[in-house]
């Protein structure tokens, strides 16, 4: 199965993710009163589950236990 | 690089080559027809920075999709299965960074190459560092797209004969003469595609590679799903168990194939921790943040959220479609291999073309497909003519060579280096023909200096105290480091073995994510020990201060928290004209009402966009101004008669008006 690829996957990207997404809010690059940048930060956190959700699915419905 | 392209089965001539004369054609029109439009620089290069996202997706599709795409994953697909997708599917977790930090830092702060983004950010030095590392990878790459497709060209229409009848140094019959005739072959086709890329990007610019590039990206999309479901057809009607096309499919691949990533650290070939890591760093990475044609495709934006809905399009749609296309071959031979549809001694570095020719029997769709594949080949080779042509002019010309000159010289001088570079690559064909060490020692190169470079884009965009000499230092030593580490590869030994790889594998794979973390390493280190202080200098150049980017860009203070409405208005000239130079072109004023400013929530001194109503031109014709809310007839736009040829908008239609900022 590929649970520990997934898990390694999204924990080793997911802090990039975060701490990118972290630093560019902390210091302004994404401002939350400009109602595009919100949007883009919301597109950005729904991507990143969507992505995870999309190979969860593929995992299980690839399981031969299934 | 997989270049025996197209052997196998015999390929219609007269197709072939009503493939590749209308294609030309095609592309040297759209040359022809966006010459005219291309008056400045920024037009050269950035299209004046007019385009839609959709258009910017599909060509940032057609840059990262090669013909050998094609043949790589398509093998990758035959002996893995799914997992030929990770690659394609793990860009969002560099999404933030780009979106919110580079990209915008770019657009804002006018710079025009990653180059100059250094020299603004750090120092001339730096710069200069950048400029040999990245010209050193574009025109050695110049060089190897030609080769390849001298040699898939070749491979489908061998000119040899022709080259025997016309050389007499060539004209032997032994193993050495037809050889030498082989290479003349290749060396011919190199040559006629040097010469139809010089002339489209020369004289069409960014605006021809775009346009050019859709069409490109359609087609290869496009001929990789058709094969897909044709191929899923002929499974259905082929198997044994008398399936569905589709359960024939899935019950074909072998329960491994069907997963989306293949072993943590097993194949040894294709190991996911290491692929992911060598791809992360060593791919997306530099595709995003080092690489100079893609990020003057996000630049030709009409603005920054342009620039980002294209990289949601790329990244959330079309990467996934790409992954399919490039892949289908694989997966469907891996398939029809399991019915015994094809020998089980089966080589899978030829899939590509074996399985296609087994699919695909109409002549005409086979035709779509060489279409497809000399696409590929072709956006390749105009996104790095004119990146490369970018930072001649912007980097080296400009600066040291020619400073001060009107914009119409630089113009020129653009013109002229997209022509020298195409003819420098095809200079360079013959050594590679010769010699396979160079295209070994040019690869070796590009993975040795992407860890570096991306980590000085990352350290400059995210941290303050990045001063110059560290980002000179971790250019240059992150460079040595990750020479060292091809000398011994035994360097990379604990990467490897923390992640449970076998003694003596995976090191290519890791070397990327070494050299990540050494480069980091003497980051820090080196601006800990001497910190930028100089903030005022560094101003719009890192995350910390993008307001001030914006202000500069915009020459006041910014108007983006209201986002507005677009407003549709009759397009009026002006009595007054303005001059038609650069200059005159970079200060456009465009005058309306209230009302339609009020929906725009825009005022007097707000950047817009004015684009013709035909949304499907993707902003082919448009042109930027600035507003002036006057006592103008409610539900018109004056525009000067100039800007409105400029932008190649009809005088008394309708325009589309936004707020850039």
């Amino acid at each position: 199965m590929n649970w520990l690829q997934v898990i390694y996957q999204y924990t080793m990207g997911g802090i990039f993710f975060v701490v990118t997404l972290s630093l560019c809010l902390y210091f302004r690059a994404a401002d939350l009163k400009n109602r595009s940048d919100k949007k883009a930060v919301i597109y950005l956190i729904l991507g990143f589950f969507g992505y995870l959700i999309f190979h969860v699915v593929w995992i299980v419905l690839a399981s031969p236990d299934r | 690089m997989e270049l025996e392209l197209l052997q196998g089965p015999p390929i219609n001539k007269i197709i072939f080559y009503g493939v590749i004369i209308g294609y030309f054609t095609v592309v040297l029109g759209l040359g022809a027809l966006f010459s005219t439009q291309t008056r400045t620089t920024k037009d050269f290069f950035f299209s004046g920075q007019r385009f839609s996202g959709w258009l910017i997706a599909f060509s940032c599709v057609a840059t990262v999709i090669g013909s050998y795409s094609f043949v790589k994953y398509s093998a990758v697909g035959f002996r893995y299965g799914l997992s030929s997708t990770t690659t394609y599917l793990n860009d969002w977790f560099l999404a933030p960074l780009f979106l919110l930090g580079w990209m915008p830092i770019l657009y804002y702060s006018r710079v025009t190459s990653i180059p100059e983004y250094f020299k603004k950010r750090f120092d001339e030095r730096t710069r200069s560092m950048a400029i040999i590392f990245i010209m050193f990878y574009m025109v050695g790459y110049i060089g190897i797209n030609l080769y390849t497709l001298g040699v898939a060209a070749d491979a489908v229409a061998p000119l040899d004969k022709v080259v025997l009848q016309y050389f007499p140094g060539a004209s032997s019959v032994d193993a050495e003469g037809v050889m030498t005739a082989t290479k003349i072959s290749r060396l011919i086709w190199a040559t006629l595609v040097a010469i139809v890329g010089a002339i489209y990007v020369t004289a069409g610019g960014q605006s021809a590679v775009i346009i050019s590039d859709l069409i490109q990206a359609l087609f290869m999309l496009l001929a990789g799903i058709a094969i897909f479901f044709l191929g899923i057809h002929l499974l259905g009607a082929n198997n044994p168990e008398h399936l569905g096309g589709f359960s024939a499919f899935w019950n074909g691949l072998p329960e491994g194939h069907r997963l989306p990533f293949s072993g943590f650290t097993q194949p040894e070939k294709f190991p996911m921790v290491g692929i992911f890591w060598q791809d992360f760093f060593g791919a997306s990475m530099f595709l995003y943040f080092g690489n100079q044609g893609m990020i003057m495709r996000f630049l030709a934006g009409k603005n920054v959220n342009e620039g980002r809905r294209a990289t949601y399009a790329v990244i959330l749609l079309l990467m996934p479609l790409s992954a399919l296309a490039v892949s289908a071959v694989g997966w469907i031979g891996r398939a029809m291999l399991t019915y015994d549809l094809i020998p089980k001694d089966f080589d899978p570095e030829h899939s590509f073309v074996l399985i296609t020719a087994r699919i695909v029997t109409n002549p005409l769709l086979f035709g779509f497909i060489l279409a497809a594949l000399t696409a590929a080949l072709m956006s390749t080779i105009d996104t790095l003519l004119n990146a490369s042509s970018a930072i001649a002019v912007n980097d080296i010309w400009k600066p040291f060579i020619c400073p001060g000159r009107k914009d119409k010289h630089y113009l020129n001088m653009a013109r002229i280096f997209s022509s020298l570079f195409a003819f420098t690559g095809l200079l360079l064909v013959p050594l590679y023909m010769s010699f396979n060490s160079i295209y070994v020692a040019h690869a070796t190169f590009t993975a040795a200096v992407s860890p570096p470079l991306i980590a000085t884009v990352i350290f400059g965009i995210l941290w303050k105290r990045f001063s110059a000499r560290a980002a000179f230092l971790t250019l240059f030593l992150g460079g040595i480091l990750m020479g060292l580490s091809v000398k011994w590869p035994d360097l990379i030994k604990p990467l490897a073995a923390l992640h449970g790889m076998e003694p003596g594998t995976g090191y290519n794979y890791m070397r990327a994510l070494y050299g990540m973390l050494l480069c980091s390493t003497i980051a820090v280190i080196a601006s800990v020990i001497w910190p930028n202080r100089n903030l005022a200098d560094i101003e719009g150049l890192w995350i910390g201060s993008l307001d001030a980017a914006k202000r500069r860009f915009k020459g006041g203070v910014p108007n983006d928290r209201e986002p507005g409405q677009k407003t549709r208005l009759r397009l009026v000239g002006t009595e007054q004209d303005i001059p038609d130079t650069a200059e005159a072109l970079e200060k456009i004023i465009v005058s309306v009402g209230p009302a339609a400013a009020e929906k725009m929530k825009a005022r007097t001194g707000d950047l817009v966009y004015i684009c013709d109503k035909r949304w499907w031109l993707g902003g082919l014709h448009s042109v930027h101004a600035t507003l002036a809310v006057d006592a103008v007839e409610e539900g018109v736009a004056l525009l000067a008669p100039t800007a409105i040829k400029y932008g190649a908008l009809r005088m008394g239609e309708d325009v589309t008006i936004e707020k850039t900022i």
